[in-house]
């Protein structure tokens, strides 16, 4: 149990003590003062409670300090004024419960120099002592550029131009920089730097901290970085720490790309040799590419009630995707009606939001189908056990993001293989118990051994027909 | 509780109301309309959510419950160092502190005991499968085995609460509750979970309460269908009793049990309204949905003989891929009897003769019918069998007592990667060697692939929020697909 470090975390709660208390004797003190008020007697208590709070808060931060993880120059500077807020806060003290005896006609002015004085030395120390937490440039971090001229410190840095091109990305300022930055230097900086580790710059990253090097070239078990990002998120080790928002899959992936590829620093993309893997990680972190499993299409605006209610009613089932995705999935499979025109009307309305559609057991027609192609935003289609024909699959031509196609116990023939051309995006297809035949369906799939669409058709021997998948 | 007041008042309104029905217009009587009536109220398909947390990978689930521990030392998880060290003692250092039951703890030996089965590798994925299970061999590369499932329960009735409702007391909602509370449905005209029990398993009983809604409200807990001709009893109108009639019936009994909402608000007269109308939609539902007449031959010859046996483990096979097909969310299967604490040889070969062809026709069938993409499969016990035997070893014979330490599931579909082997058990078969899954990561896996954050899916009861993987529980991202 380290007790130093116990007490030593209740400075940043007691600070507040002499903060609140001695800002009030000021204050008072003042008015009293300036509006030629009777001045009541408890403020020498008040100025007392003041200085001794501050006494305590300073002996805490003395504490705290003896942790270590702190800058020793902003750590000096701001004990300093802390000291100063004491002397003043028991000078103070001092000099009120004298001034009620004697009279003098320096007292204003003395008054007024003491109480302002204090309130400086009072906002100094609280500042210097938030800039350690928080880093020097806190307090100025979103201010516009004028203000910030002011106060002494540069324009905002002109941010990088979004990478557009792989090769063209800089592994330190495009992928790996950014990363820390949103994430760790926080907590690990010029200033604050937890660990001994500040991450902020590259010499730093491989000076590393506490434990040692933070990262190894081309060995991911001795980088004590990678391992601190991929323990168990309740883990005690894990960062960030202190339940900070984690790394992203895609982030964690990039950094272990970084310590794989031997920490190359100031290259360009283009100048390193990639594999696919390395290429499609590298892709989604920089946002070239949708992450794998993401939802493949653009962001919309959710359907409106009045829609959602006459889909219903027409017999649709209707669900959102995600609370985060707002296209939806219809299901008229269990509406127990046949699919009728007016249906079709009024699917046909929400054509910019369907991506799911269940229209399996419900009669559609082949002139149907012709109506569907409208829906370009169809990802799964299923139009099982229905009357249809090779013709109205015809009819899908353009559905570009359908990769799902559900035809079982359809009237689909050998012909179907022909539309599919016109369906670039298809990885799932289902053919059981259709009339197609088994030597069409087997030398489609010779001519196409490295298509990446899936076509089952399956138990032709259950059925009683040759044995094939 | 009525006060006196109020007695008096309703029984001068009911004597008037009966005195009127007596005396003139029988259609007076009938409207009761004046007991306020809330405008009608679509009962809300969305579930609490509203939406998913995120989209969904599986949209339903088949959770085929093998009850009773099967030994997966007889199954999936080959371990020949067993068959080699035969008939000698479990090393102290394999065991560990486990603690053991009161069945075999005391021995004064527990000599480890191979498997009397030969396994063999198969499919592209070259996973290992024993004899008995001839049929779940040819479809591995459709199955994602997990062979490091552990719990935290040694006995029966605890590890299978906990499985089911992430708890080993009884009282909390079942994983199909969760999931109908909040998803909702997708077909208003069955029940959102259902249960089936087959009736050729036998052995460590069940109880309803494994499929109980817990503290949600109690529309969503689980509807047994029972094995045998008739799956949900006095579907049929009594004789004489026109489905008109039946269906006014209902609409008044509807008024009175809104009266008596807008009188107390308790949810519970909610939930009752809900389940009379799901009754009544049951009475065309439930009989299209188990009448098997419209399958082929070869859907029962894939099954095996016993689908045509109405309760079987096959029967019910069939019959949760026909619910697949309606949009049933949650359909749970237990199958009894895998507890061979001796006899192991005989007792094993049996069960799975009962369930392998059915549970690999099922995976094939449903994948065939393209909802493999978005159906769940579910195969597991709630617990394993210890490498050693539990009383005599014989060269033919012996026995396997229970063990939490590790065991096989395997999944298949609904978003999971096909045809691959996660975790693994040391040589012994004893311990846990590589991606440890607790029940609570399986459960959030599940939830996951439901598109629920298991985090996020929360009731609060008695003061306290309450989830299904209570404060614990991981993603195996890994067999993400
Ligand atoms: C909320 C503050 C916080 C954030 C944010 C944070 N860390 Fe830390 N980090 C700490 C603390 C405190 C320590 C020292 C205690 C320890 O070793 O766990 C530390 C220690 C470390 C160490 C060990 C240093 C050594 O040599 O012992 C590494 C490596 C590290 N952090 C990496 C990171 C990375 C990478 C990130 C960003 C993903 C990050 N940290 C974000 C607080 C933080």
């Amino acid at each position: 149990m380290d007790l130093i470090q116990f007490f030593g975390r209740f400075h940043v709660l007691v600070l507040h003590l002499p903060i609140g208390i001695l800002l009030m004797a000021a204050v008072l003190e003042l008015y009293a003062l300036f509006f030629n008020k009777q001045r009541t007697k408890t403020l020498q208590t008040i100025w007392l409670w003041g200085a001794l709070s501050a006494c305590g808060a300073a002996l805490l931060g003395y504490l705290l300090s003896l942790g270590g993880g702190y800058n020793a120059d902003a750590v000096f500077v701001h004990k300093a004024f802390a000291f100063a807020v004491i002397g003043c806060a028991f000078i103070c003290w001092f000099y009120f419960c004298l001034l009620s005896r004697i009279s003098s006609k320096f007292a204003p002015f003395i008054t007024t120099i003491l109480c302002f004085g204090q309130l400086f030395l009072l906002f100094s120390t609280g500042h210097y002592g938030a800039n350690m937490t928080h880093g020097s440039t806190y307090l100025f971090d979103y201010a516009p550029d004028p203000v910030r001229k002011l106060a002494g410190l540069e324009a905002h840095p002109t941010p990088r131009e979004k990478v557009t091109d792989l090769a063209q990305a800089h592994v330190y300022l495009d992928l790996i920089g950014p990363v820390l930055e949103q994430k760790c230097v926080a907590c690990h900086n010029d200033d604050k730097s937890k660990g001994k580790l500040n991450l902020t710059r590259l010499d730093s990253l491989f000076k590393g901290g506490q434990s040692g090097p933070a990262v190894v070239a081309g060995d991911l078990n001795a980088s004590e970085l990678y391992r601190r990002i991929t323990l168990d998120s309740h883990d005690k080790k894990f960062m960030p720490a202190g339940g900070k928002p984690p790394l992203s899959d895609i982030q964690v992936k990039t950094l272990a790309w970084w310590i794989e590829a031997g920490l190359p620093q100031d290259k360009l993309l283009g100048e390193l040799e990639l594999d696919d893997t390395a290429r499609s990680i590298l892709a989604t972190q920089l946002g070239l590419q949708a992450a794998k499993g993401s939802w493949p299409l653009a962001k919309t605006e959710p359907l409106s009630q009045t829609l959602a209610d006459e889909l219903t009613a027409a017999g649709f089932v209707v669900k959102q995707i995600s609370q985060d995705v707002a296209y939806i999935d219809l299901d008229y499979s269990v509406s127990r009606q046949a699919f009728t025109d007016q249906a079709l009307e009024v699917l046909l309305k929400a054509k910019d939001h369907v991506a799911w559609l269940n229209l399996a057991n419900s009669q559609v027609s082949d002139p149907q189908l012709a109506a569907l192609s409208q829906l370009t935003h169809l990802i799964k289609l299923r139009l099982e056990k229905n009357p249809i024909t090779s013709q109205g699959i015809n009819h899908l031509a353009g559905l570009d993001q359908l990769t799902y196609l559900n035809l079982y116990k359809t009237k689909v023939d050998d012909q179907v293989f022909s539309a599919l051309q016109q369906l670039p995006a298809l990885k799932n297809l289902y053919l059981t118990e259709t009339l197609v035949s088994e030597q069409a369906l087997t030398q489609w799939q010779q001519k196409n051994k490295t298509s990446s669409l899936q076509v089952i058709a399956a138990n032709y021997d259950l059925m009683g027909q040759n044995n094939e998948k | 509780m009525i006060n006196r007041r109020q007695f008096l008042t309703r029984a001068a309104q009911g004597l008037g109301t009966a005195a009127l029905a007596g005396a003139t217009d029988l259609s007076l009587a009938k409207d009761l309309s004046g007991l306020a009536m809330q405008p009608e109220q679509r009962p809300d398909l969305n579930g609490i959510l509203g939406k998913p947390h995120l989209p969904a990978k599986a949209k339903r689930v088949i959770y085929l419950f093998q009850s009773g521990g099967p030994s997966q030392l007889e199954t999936f998880d080959y371990k020949p160092m067993l068959n080699k060290m035969h008939g000698q003692e479990l090393p102290a250092e394999v065991r560990g502190d486990q603690v053991l039951t009161g069945m075999s703890a005391q021995q004064s030996s527990l000599p480890l005991a191979g498997s009397i089965y030969d396994f063999a590798q198969y499919g592209d994925s070259g996973a290992w499968v024993s004899e008995l299970l001839p049929h779940t061999a040819k479809i591995v590369d459709d199955l994602c085995f997990v062979k490091s499932m552990h719990t935290d329960q040694i006995n029966h009735d605890p590890a299978i609460t906990f499985l089911q409702t992430g708890f080993p007391i009884a009282g909390r909602p079942s994983i199909g509750a969760w999931l109908n509370y909040g998803l909702g449905t997708d077909n208003n005209n069955l029940p959102g979970f259902i249960v089936m029990v087959s009736t050729n398993g036998g052995g460590q009983p069940l109880y309803s309460r494994l499929w109980g809604n817990g503290f949600l409200p109690s529309i969503h807990q689980g509807v047994q269908f029972r094995g045998g001709k008739e799956p949900v009893l006095y579907l049929n109108n009594p004789k004489g009793l026109s489905m008109d009639l039946r269906s006014e019936l209902m609409q008044h009994l509807r008024k009175l049990n809104e009266a008596e909402y807008a009188h107390w608000h308790d949810q519970e007269i909610k939930s009752r309204i809900a389940q009379m109308e799901m009754a009544e939609r049951m009475q065309s539902s439930v009989p299209d949905v188990t009448d098997f007449s419209d399958e082929p031959d070869w859907v029962f010859e894939m099954y095996g003989p016993d689908s045509r046996k109405p309760g079987t483990y096959a029967a019910n096979c069939l019959l949760a891929r026909r619910l697949a097909e309606r949009n049933v969310k949650f359909t749970q299967l237990y199958h009894q009897g895998w507890d061979q604490h001796d006899y192991l040889p005989g007792g094993i070969k049996n069960q799975c003769k009962k369930t392998d062809q059915a549970s690999a026709a099922l995976v094939t069938d449903l994948k065939q019918r393209g909802l493999l993409e978005d159906t769940l499969v579910v195969w597991g016990g709630e617990f394993g069998r210890t490498n050693y035997s539990q009383g005599k070893l014989t060269a033919t014979n012996y026995g396997r007592d229970h063990h939490p330490g590790c065991f096989t599931m395997w999944m298949a579909g609904g978003g999971v990667k096909p045809g691959m082997s996660y975790g693994e058990t040391d040589e012994f078969g004893y311990n846990i060697t590589k991606n440890p899954v607790h029940v609570h990561d399986f459960q959030a896996t599940l939830l996951h692939l439901m598109g629920i954050d298991h985090e996020k899916l929360t009731y609060k009861y008695q003061g306290r929020r309450f989830r299904l993987t209570d404060v614990h529980g991981k993603i195996i991202k890994d067999i993400l697909a």
